[in-house]
Parts: structure tokens; sequence; C-alpha cells
């Protein structure tokens, strides 16, 4: 498996990385532990879009939808329908999917910035149904006390503790499945229909057919970035569909790099909601400086923060 | 009673309309969405707010609006948007991130409280009709509406730049090889578009309230709008609109909770039957 | 059992609001029939490519590929009955390397790896069967030392090289060539050229071509087309006879 120095250079830093990871609650710094676990939800949403637009080229501006929908029925069902929390996260997790599935019937003939303008829209609906449909959704308050069992904290005394290790679980499963996905033989045809989709329709594809399958799995891994936002906040509001939190997951991943799912995402919320964090707390202008700041990446490096390292990399090379 | 609600509708119907022609020349001729337009919407009406406040003069106020948010267009087309034409993703992250700019340095000016601009004292009372009451801005909004409306249908019908405009919305390379001048083509339709929203925030502010955060609002109808009625289609662009304003009014009054959500559902039954819109053709945006 | 022809085109017709684009042309094509398609800009070349691998849906007549009718098939069921194209542009993928490139060209054929199910959550390059295909593929289109080269570095002749390798990646019985020398330099034209002649004696091709001399010199049916419709066919000398080939060419 391992072919060159290369490789065994990158498989030592995911190693370090994946213990510094587990070694974190040890470093018994709550404020570090609210924050990676903040990464890692907020990372899977990044993930989400950036899988639709490194894969496929789609630019989808509904990535917190089916956070937004699990979150709910979860709430919803442990709140209302007094049901356990393991079928209320199944049945959170199936009616994003169902609602996915349609959206994505609905999106999946435009492509570029017409995909861009009905996501934006779809989103919008989601976000009015939120706020809007009070008898339901509690309206500004949200859904409140949403508690998991306590037999889950097995890992320590700590309940922040716990939260980390199980949202570290999912993170990894998830990052994990987009790995491999990315490396698939299906995932080198969804970049085929991204760089030339009548190509592939000549080769025999039903392109329709992956398109939609991708746009299920982006809605998927946000949906269970729901579950994890329920998890270790306890509740669900409708701020986290708010046209600004779609930006959000939009400039963490053009911070990072569009074209790197993985690793750009993961940098890129991480500068992100860092910055979010310090400069709130350091003016009330700070919306100006991240829209600077998007303004700056987008016209300097349009292909985010990874791609400086890859320049790098091929400078020294041609040398 | 319903007279009212349809005159009122109509009434959103014009401001959407003049913001739907804006964003359909950005959409359909330069494939740009433009994110920020109804961030020109609101800087129009809070610019209009402070010069009518201060001169007492509803027109001037009107003219500086057109004048200074048609600037700050010209000067995000002159200065970002040109360099990255063609691109149309890091144009369209271009305008977002200058939305989001937008948003906030409106608060930062003029301190997030909710405005209304003066109604002009020729548009103030009402014209009686029998037992029907009008008031006079709501008919001045219409009728406003309608002449950019005829404006632009004359410039599209009878001139040779309107005959590009069209050709251009249906295949960019027509335009490419009119001998025209498309970088300043792009950069005076990105001007008349922002002015256009400019003065759709000051009949908007006029009519209702001027609201931080409302941007994100007035764009998303004028999107809606745009959507019903098929990009870059004028004729789509008044149904579109008469659509969105009505359906907005009546819901509103029926059940105020879902006022918002009811624009959806005609926009999912477009999608559904006619992805293209109302009046748009089959596979015209395919960058 | 009478053998119909590989490929009939019966009285098809293609109109784009208001422009007839193509016009009741009629066209069959069997082994040892391979046909070169020449004609002015706009005479309907391209389009009636289009209408015959279902990228355009035709508005009269039909379609015939291997004794079954097509004409409202989708594209994909069509590019699976043993046909291939190419495109006048190069229509690659733009960001794939060379070998991903034929990798996606050999969907839905025999180097198919039989584990159907899991396949596509196999890593693509682990597929020996594929493998075996895409090495000779470009041996035959010399581009084997691309091999993992991304397909924007490279030149233009090299991509028209690789469009040539994905046409005839999975064997099939029919070639489409849209203007395969275009933007060629005068060495690449040579060896594509060659390459093309080859192929019109293994495989039934339709080419389309505006270099009259090349065109004239791949196969022994030409036929002509101005304005939407097929005005002449015959051999390359009666073309070069025809008064109305002659025409249409003065005029040009």
């Amino acid at each position: 498996m391992i072919k060159s120095k290369t490789d065994k250079f990158r498989l030592s830093g995911l190693l370090a990385l994946l213990l510094f990871l587990i070694a974190v609650p040890m470093l018994s710094s709550s404020f570090l532990i609210t924050m990676m676990i903040r990464y890692m939800y907020y990372g899977l949403l990044t993930i989400s879009f950036a899988f639709l637009a490194s894969q496929l080229g789609l630019f989808s501006l509904m990535v917190p939808v089916s956070l937004t929908i699990c979150g709910y029925i979860i709430g919803l069902g442990v709140l209302r329908w007094n049901m356990s929390i393991w079928l209320a996260i199944l049945l959170g997790i199936l009616g994003s999917q169902l609602f996915a599935a349609l959206c994505g019937v609905m999106v999946n003939k435009s492509k570029g910035i017409s995909f861009l303008m009905l996501t934006l829209v779809i989103s919008q609906l989601v976000w009015a149904l939120s706020l809007q449909w009070t008898t339901v959704t509690n309206g500004t308050t949200g859904l409140l006390d949403i508690r998991f069992p306590e037999y889950i904290n097995i890992f320590s005394a700590q309940p922040n503790v716990n939260q980390y290790y199980w949202t570290f679980i999912v993170f990894v499963l998830c990052v994990a499945l987009v790995f491999l996905l990315t490396r698939s033989s299906y995932g080198l045809r969804l970049r085929g229909v991204r760089d030339s989709e009548s190509r592939m329709m000549a080769l025999g594809y039903h392109t329709s057919t992956l398109k939609w399958t991708a746009f299920m799995i982006a809605n998927l891994i946000s949906a269970i970035a729901g579950v994890l936002y329920v998890y270790n906040n306890g509740m669900i509001t409708p701020d986290v569909m708010t046209l600004s939190s779609t930006n959000k997951s939009l400039i963490s991943s053009i911070l990072g790099g569009a074209g790197t799912p993985l690793l750009g995402s993961m940098i890129g919320t991480v500068i992100y909601r860092t910055f979010d964090v310090m400069l709130s707390g350091l003016t009330r202008r700070y919306l100006t400086l991240v829209g600077l700041l998007f303004l700056t990446v987008v016209m300097i490096l349009p292909d985010g923060i990874t791609s400086v390292a890859k320049r790098f990399r091929r400078g020294k090379r041609h040398e | 009673m319903y007279l009212m609600v349809i005159l009122n509708g109509l009434t959103m119907a014009g401001y959407l309309f003049i913001m739907a022609i804006g964003l359909n020349l950005s959409f359909g001729l330069m494939r740009i969405c433009n994110m920020n337009h109804g961030t020109f919407y609101l800087l129009g009406g809070f610019i209009g707010w402070s010069v009518v406040k201060a001169t007492g003069n509803w027109w001037l106020g009107l003219v500086v609006v057109a004048a200074a948010v048609g600037l700050i267009a010209f000067l995000e087309e002159f200065l970002l948007l040109r360099r990255a034409r063609g691109k149309t993703t890091v144009e369209t992250l271009i305008t977002l991130s200058l939305s989001i700019i937008g948003t906030d340095l409106i608060i930062a000016i003029w301190t997030g409280k909710t405005r209304q601009i003066d109604i002009p004292d020729f548009a103030k009372g009402i014209y009686r009709v029998g037992n029907y009451f009008f008031p006079k801005f709501n008919v001045l909004i219409i009728l406003f509406a309608v002449a950019i409306g005829f404006i632009f249908w004359l410039i599209y019908q009878k001139t040779k730049i309107g005959m590009i405009l069209r050709a251009g919305v249906d295949n960019f390379e027509i335009v490419a090889t009119c001998g025209i001048n498309i970088k300043r083509l792009f950069t005076a339709v990105f001007t008349v578009s922002g002015a256009l929203a400019g003065i759709a925030g000051v009949f908007g502010g006029t009519y209702q309230m001027l609201v931080s955060g409302q941007d994100g609002t007035v764009m998303i109808y004028t999107l809606l709008v745009v959507i019903i009625g098929g990009i870059g289609s004028f004729g789509g662009a008044i149904v579109g609109s008469i659509v969105i304003g009505l359906i907005y009014t009546v819901g509103t009054m029926l059940a105020p909770q879902f006022s918002y959500f009811f624009l959806f559902a005609p926009v999912a039954l477009v999608l559904a039957f006619r992805p293209q819109g109302l009046f748009g053709k089959v596979g015209r945006i395919d960058d | 059992m009478s053998k119909q022809p590989a490929l009939v085109i019966e009285n098809v017709t293609k109109n784009f609001g208001g422009v007839c684009a193509v016009d009741h042309v009629s066209l069959s094509l069997d082994t040892g029939e391979s046909t070169v398609i020449i004609g002015p800009n706009g005479a309907g070349k391209t389009s009636l490519f289009n209408l015959i691998t279902g990228t355009y849906l035709l508005d009269e007549g039909r379609i015939l590929l291997f004794g079954e009718d097509v004409s409202r098939k989708p594209v994909q069921v069509r590019s699976q009955l043993s046909m291939s194209r190419t495109y006048q542009t190069c229509n690659l993928f733009a960001e794939l390397t060379v070998e991903q490139n034929l990798y996606l060209a050999l969907h839905n054929s025999k180097w198919r790896a039989s584990r159907k199910a899991l396949e596509p959550f196999m890593p693509w390059f682990t597929n020996r069967t594929r493998k075996e295909r895409i090495d000779e593929v470009l041996e035959a289109v010399q581009l084997e030392h691309l091999r993992n080269t991304q397909i924007l570095n490279m030149s233009h002749g090299e991509q028209r090289q690789l469009e040539l390798g994905i046409a005839i990646a999975t064997d099939p019985k029919i070639i489409l060539f849209d203007e395969p020398m275009a933007g060629l330099s005068p060495t690449e034209r040579v060896f594509i050229g060659e390459l093309i002649k080859k192929l019109a004696k293994e495989k039934i091709i339709l080419v389309i071509e505006h270099d009259m001399e090349f065109a004239l010199s791949i196969t022994e049916r030409v036929a002509v087309m101005n304005h939407g419709k097929l005005i002449f066919i015959g051999t390359p000398d009666e073309v070069r006879a025809s008064e109305a080939v002659q025409r249409i060419y003065k005029l040009d």
C-alpha cells in the first residue's frame, strides 16, 4: 500500500493528528474541548458543502437544511412525541433524507448559478418554516432541553469529555466515508460529470442518478452534523438555518480550498470558527472583517489556503 | 377589503418588478447571481431616508439614490467583478462577500434602527372612487413601475442595445460577434441594475419600513420573481412580480404566520412542472 | 433473415426555432461503407451527429441502430449499442489524468469488472482488466508517456489523440468523428490521419471533415451536406466532378 516517502510522511502525520485528537480531553481545558467539538460538527457541515463542490462542481447554499430538519425531528420526537432518542435520531436522518431526495429531483437539472439559486430558495423556505411555524417549532426560541440518556457516558465522569469522544467517533467515521468515496470509482465518475456531463452521457453513464446520489450523500453528512449539534447543544433553533449560517460553511470551505473536500474543509473551518470567536469578542463590526477576509481570499486565492501549499510543493518539484 | 389587498399586492409587485428587471439583466446577460442585489435595495432605502430627512425633497432623494447606488454598483463591477469575468462562481462569491460587508456597514452607519421615509406631500392622502379608497402613494409606485417597465420595453424592442441584450440572454456568442464592447456593456448593465435596485429601495422604504436584515428577504422575493418568470424574461418578470406580490399580501391577510412560506408554494409548482420558469426557454443558462 | 444495416437514418429532420438545421436526411451505413461528410459551415453536419447520438431529439424521421429503433432513446442507451463519438472541440475530463479519462470511457463494456455491486466503492485504480485495455489504447494513440498527466496540462494535439483514444476504447462497431483534424499541426495530422484511415477499414466510421483533400482520401464514400440537406453521395472522384459540389465550395 505505502508506495513512497510522501505517503509514509502523510500516514505518520495522520497518526500524529489522531493521537493528538484522542489526547485533547487530557489537556483538560474545557475551552479547547468546546472549540474542538465545534470544529468537528461545523467541519462536517463544511465537508458536506465541499463534497458537492469538489466532486460535482456544484455550490449548494442549502447545506444546513438537513441539519435543521434532522435536529427539529429529533427535538419533536423526544419532547413532543416522547419517543426514545435513538428512534428520534433514526427518524430525523430518514426525514431529512426524504426531503433531500425531493429537493434533489428538483435541483438535479440545474447547474452552475441556477443550482446555487435554487438551493438558496430551498434553504430560505426551511428557515421560514422553522421560524414561522411556531406551533410546532416554537419560533425563535426553538426546541430546548433535548437530553441524551446518561448511560452513554462511558468515557469519563465529565460530560464534556463524553461529548467530545462521541463526537470524535462519529466525525472520524464520516470523514472516512467521504475519503473512501472520493477515492473510489464512484468519486471518479462524479468528477467526470463535473468536468463534462455531456461526455459522461455519451459514454453511457446515467449522470442524473450520479448527481442525485451525491446530493443525498452530502445531505446525509449534514444530517449527521445535525445529530451532533443537538447532542452537544441540547437544542435546535432557527439560527442554524439563517443565510449567514449557510455563508459560514461556504466561507470555511472557500477559505480552505473547495477543491479538497477533507483537508481544506477542516483547515478552513478551524480558521474561520476561531476567527469567529476571537473577532466577535473584539469588535462589533466583525462581520465586515469576515466579509473582507472572504473577499480577499476569493480575489487572491480562489482555490483556498491549501492551494498555497500545493503551489509551494509544485514549485519545489520544478527546481 | 379585497380590493385594498389587491392594491397592496400590486404595490409590492411594483417595486419587486423594478428589482427584478435589474436582477434579470445581471443574471440573464452576465450570468451572475448577484447576491448583493438586496443590499442595493436596503442601501438605496437608507440613503434615500437620509437625503429626504436632510432636504425634505423626496424626488431629490430618488435621484441621489439612483446616482449613489449606481456608482457603487459601477465600482463593484469595475474594480472586482471584471477581474473574475467568466468564472461565474467566483463572481457570485464576490457579490456574496459584498453583501455580508454591506449588510454590516448599513447597520454601522444607520444604527440598525427601523426607519421609514416620509411620504412626499404630493402623494399623501387618498383617492376616493365610490366607496373605495386608494392611498395616493400606492398608485404612484404602480404607475412608476409601469413607466419603468414601458421604458425598458421600448429599449428592448426598439433599440440596437435592446436587441443585443435580448440576444445575449439567449446566446452569448452572438453578442461577442456584434462588435460590441462587452466589458463596457457589462459595466453599464450592472450599474443600471444597481441604480434600479436603489430606486426600488426608496419606494419600498417609503411604502414600508426599512429594517436591517431586510436585504436578505427582498433578495429572496426578487429571486422568486425571477425563478417564476424565467431567467432573463421580461414578460416573466412582470407576471412573476404580480404573482409574488399578490400571494404575499393575500397570504399575510389569511395566515400571517405563514406569509413567507406561502411564497414558496407557487415556486415549487413552477419548478416541478416548468423548471425553466413560466416564460423561460429551455437550456438557456448552461454555463 | 435479411440483415439490417448497422446504422439507418431515415428522413431525419430537426428544427431550431424556425431554422431547419437538418432537413429530411436519409443515409445508411454498414460494414465497408465508412463515409465522410463534407459541407460548408452551418450545413447541419454536427447537428446530424447530435441527432444520431441522441444529444438532440429529432422532430421527424427515425434512426435505427443494428435494427433497433432508437429515435426516442436517450444518449446513454444509444452509446451502449456499440457506438462512440468524438467532439469538434475537445470534450475531455479536464482535471482528470489521461488514465482516468480512459477508465471512465470503459464503462459498460466487456472490460468492466464482474463484481458489479461492489464496484462503485472500489478504488478506481485496482481494476486489472480495465488497466490492460487502457495500456492497449494508450499504445494505439501513442500517449503512454502522458498516462498520469492532467488533461489541462496537455497540448491541443495530445488532447485530440486522447479524444480518439476514448472513442476507440470500448472497441465499438460504429465511430463518429467530428472534425478530428481541427487545429492540428502537420505532423499531428499525419499521425491522426493514418489512424483514421486504418479505422475506416476495420470499423464503420462516419467522419465530418472540412479539409477537402484529406476528406476525399479517407474513404470511398463521400456525402455532401448543405443547408441541412444531403445533396450528394458518391465516390471521391464523383464528388470532384460534381458541379453542385463545386458550386457550394466556390460560394464558400
